[in-house]
């Protein structure tokens, strides 16, 4: 089915809250000092990103004005509403009308989503009931998905970061409740300026892709045969993390490692990525080994990079081997989400 | 799918052939190494005795931000929020090459009111805000020279001319020549000799690029006795392994201390740098503990002073509490040198599309070796280049007598 693999994502949020900001940096390779120069959008832009395993993502982004708001709910509606899979709908943590005014539009957003999706009442039970939030797949074709990002958290101190996002996480969903929504709301703080926005978004992505599960598997099958601590399976293009596996034997060490690693690795790579750029010679892999472990970073396939970090006992060279013979594999793995 | 056995060399004609080369190239390093392991005995004593540096210059000329940026990593953006620095704090730049440095309180640039050993000193850097009106600063400046000169006439003077990331190419070079012809012109009028026989050098830099980096590498690399040598044995390597360039990095402050002759564009300075920094976030994601880790740890942290002791590195300051005795501290840094010795040294390398590979290598754990190979020489000679790495690493610990020093500490 085409319509399968063609997904409609919704950026909208208020005037200057920072959407086209996000979107130049994950999709454009942009640094997030470059993002001030960027100006007002007007109406929609709407841009195709082809994806992983034959997904196309048609990134709609919306201006955020209020004149455009409000033609983007009334005469627009059914043509940005109609068929969406999800929308990401950003808040600005600093705006004085966070939940006045910007929560408004953001209702009418939701009212207006749902008009435009009918979904019957049967699959909603079923999201209400067990969706897990990390297996995107789940949700498939059950209404649209809705993301709020509390965006500009950086200009929150930070003791209050956490409760703020709470706080504002259960004013807007007992809020949707009221008005008669009745699917999931996810809400994520970010910011560009760390790698909170790369979190964020590598959930959004994972939600997005389909065959996630089975991708999973292998990447564990692939794991086991490299005796490998970790495998980090990311996009080419944005270096969004798309899956990630942690061998058993490794849980308990892994405690020690940086929690927020892959979208550290993420923002890190992508940095030096940019500077490989400027240079006209593009990156093309990464081989590191220091006394305790070993870990190579290589394309795996055309559109994925993939991050295999082992014990010190491994040598980088069998690492890259395993990766090319494993190669071929995803290739076809890949293929198959294609035809699908 | 697993075959953990090693890559087989890719052929075996071009492996032997360029086998010689190796050893020829192991020859003359070896040589070099020999002959130098005298003389860093002798030297030992003058290294004890760090080459020491002072910052110098008039209220927020930028020299807090000057060594908050460089060897504390601040975010240059940060340098904004950094207080007046109320009192001279003297500050061991605990890296291979330890230097000592002064940052002295802005504030009135009185020749007069202070009482500085510059027999002592080897460098004085003068750091002025270019964007402000140093013209009544001359004056002050060439007084404070003359004075430093007088006490020692072995004293370099290096002038920064600082914030230049404002202003546009060809008012830097104005106000550059603007401020060299007054300056020449004061010291004229105290004494024709002194101007004649002074070492000043001239820097643009600025926190927000790579300028103040290398405004300071080139500082540096003239208090080091060494550089001579080490520059002969990067260029030897060099030509040995098909580099392009190569650099000996002080791995926490992303100071080159050595580079091999060749002509250096800021480019590949930059990717160098990039690089690291890369390497050294990478490294600590995955690290144990931050005592395994053979990088500096960027915690913000570093600001406490506990790490002047420890002769080695900056990862001891985490590692261990301030509080605790010389003991533990000294236990750290015997383990530091047998993980040197013993486990293996990091690499890494990058390779770029077009087949060219940046390649790092630890030398010890404050140095390392960045090198840009060109087109697929790393593929084909990978065991040929470690041996040759290893042996310039050699060369390069004895010419630092580092293991001698490290005992006596």
């Amino acid at each position: 089915m085409s319509s399968k693999s063609r997904k409609k994502v919704l950026l909208m949020g208020k005037s200057g809250s920072g959407k086209t900001s996000m979107r130049s940096i994950i999709f454009r390779n942009q640094l997030a000092a470059d993002t001030r120069r960027l100006g007002a959008t007007i109406d929609v832009e709407s841009s195709q990103i082809k994806f992983l395993g034959g997904l196309r993502l048609d990134l709609w982004d919306c201006g955020g004005q209020d004149s455009f708001m409000d033609s983007h709910l009334t005469s627009q509606s059914s043509t940005i509403f109609r068929s969406v899979h999800s929308l990401i709908y950003i808040f600005d943590a600093e705006s004085p009308d966070l939940t006045s005014s910007d929560t408004h539009y953001f209702l009418k957003c939701l009212g207006a989503l749902r008009d435009q999706n009918p979904i019957n009442s049967d699959t909603v039970v079923e999201s209400a009931g067990g969706a897990d939030p990390a297996e995107g797949e789940e949700a498939e074709g059950q209404g649209p998905t809705v993301f709020i990002l509390l965006h500009k958290m950086d200009l929150v101190p930070e003791a209050q970061q956490s409760s703020k996002l709470a706080e504002f996480e259960a004013d807007v969903t007992k809020r949707a409740t009221e008005s008669g929504w009745k699917g999931n709301l996810k809400f994520y703080g970010t910011s560009i300026w760390n790698e909170t926005l790369y979190k964020a978004w590598s959930i959004v992505i994972a939600h997005l892709m389909p065959s996630l599960s089975s991708l999973r598997s292998h990447l564990s099958h692939f794991l086991e045969l490299s005796s490998a601590s970790e495998v980090v399976l990311f996009e080419r293009t944005t270096f969004l993390v798309i899956s990630s596996v942690t061998a058993p034997s490794e849980a308990e060490d892994a405690e020690d490692w940086d929690k927020r690693r892959f979208e550290r690795i993420s923002t890190m790579v992508k940095a030096f990525k940019l500077g490989c750029t400027r240079i006209r010679s593009p990156f093309s892999s990464l081989t590191l080994s220091s006394p305790n472990y070993t870990a190579v970073l290589d394309t795996l396939t055309p559109e994925t990079y993939i991050l295999v970090l082992a014990r010190n006992t491994i040598q980088p060279a069998a690492i890259e081997l395993n990766i090319r013979l494993a190669r071929p594999h995803f290739g076809k793995l890949e293929a198959i989400g294609m035809s699908k | 799918m697993q075959q953990p056995s090693p890559r087989a060399p890719p052929s075996h004609s071009a492996y032997g052939s360029t086998s010689t080369n190796g050893n020829s190239a192991a020859g003359p390093s070896n040589g070099a190494a020999a002959a130098s392991t005298s003389r860093g005995r002798e030297g030992s004593d003058e290294h004890k005795a760090r080459p020491r540096v002072l910052f110098m210059g008039p209220r927020s000329g930028g020299k807090s931000s000057i060594r908050k940026v460089v060897f504390e990593r601040m975010a240059p953006n940060d340098t904004l929020f950094i207080e007046k620095t109320a009192k001279s704090t003297a500050d061991d730049i605990n890296s291979f090459i330890s230097i000592q440095m002064w940052d002295l309180p802005g504030g009135q640039l009185d020749p007069g009111a202070w009482n500085l050993a510059f027999e002592d000193m080897d460098a004085v850097i003068f750091v002025l805000d270019a964007q402000s009106t140093f013209n009544d600063m001359i004056r002050k400046l060439a007084v404070t020279m003359q004075k430093a000169f007088d006490a020692n006439a072995g004293i370099q003077f290096e002038i920064f001319l600082h914030k230049i990331d404002g202003m546009s190419e060809d008012y830097r070079l104005d106000t550059l020549q603007n401020l060299r012809d007054r300056l020449t012109e004061e010291l004229f009028d105290i004494s024709p000799d002194l101007e004649s026989s002074m070492n000043v050098f001239y820097h643009l830099t600025s926190v927000f690029d790579t300028s103040i980096y290398e405004a300071l590498s080139k500082v540096i690399q003239k208090l080091i006795p060494e550089q001579a040598m080490l520059e002969r044995l990067l260029d030897l390597l060099c030509q040995q392994c098909s580099m392009d360039k190569a650099f000996l990095f002080d791995t926490s402050s992303k100071i080159y201390i050595a580079t091999d002759s060749s002509p250096l564009d800021n480019q590949t300075y930059v990717i160098c740098s990039d690089y690291i920094d890369l390497i050294g976030d990478f490294a600590l994601l995955y690290e144990p503990s931050p005592l395994g880790s053979p990088f500096h740890s960027r915690s913000p942290s570093t600001g406490s002073r506990s790490n002047t002791l420890a002769p080695m590195s900056r990862m001891d300051s985490s590692a261990v509490l301030p509080s605790s005795p010389t003991a533990p501290r000294r236990a750290t840094s015997a383990d530091a040198g047998r993980l040197a010795k013993g486990a293996r040294m990091p690499s890494s390398k990058v390779k770029l599309s077009t087949g060219a590979t940046i390649a790092q290598w630890g030398i010890n754990n404050n140095l390392s070796l960045v090198a840009l190979l060109r087109p697929h020489m790393m593929e084909q000679h990978a065991a040929l280049i470690d041996y040759n790495v290893s042996t310039f690493r050699e060369a390069v610990l004895a010419i630092f007598d580092l293991h001698l020093g490290q005992g006596e500490e």
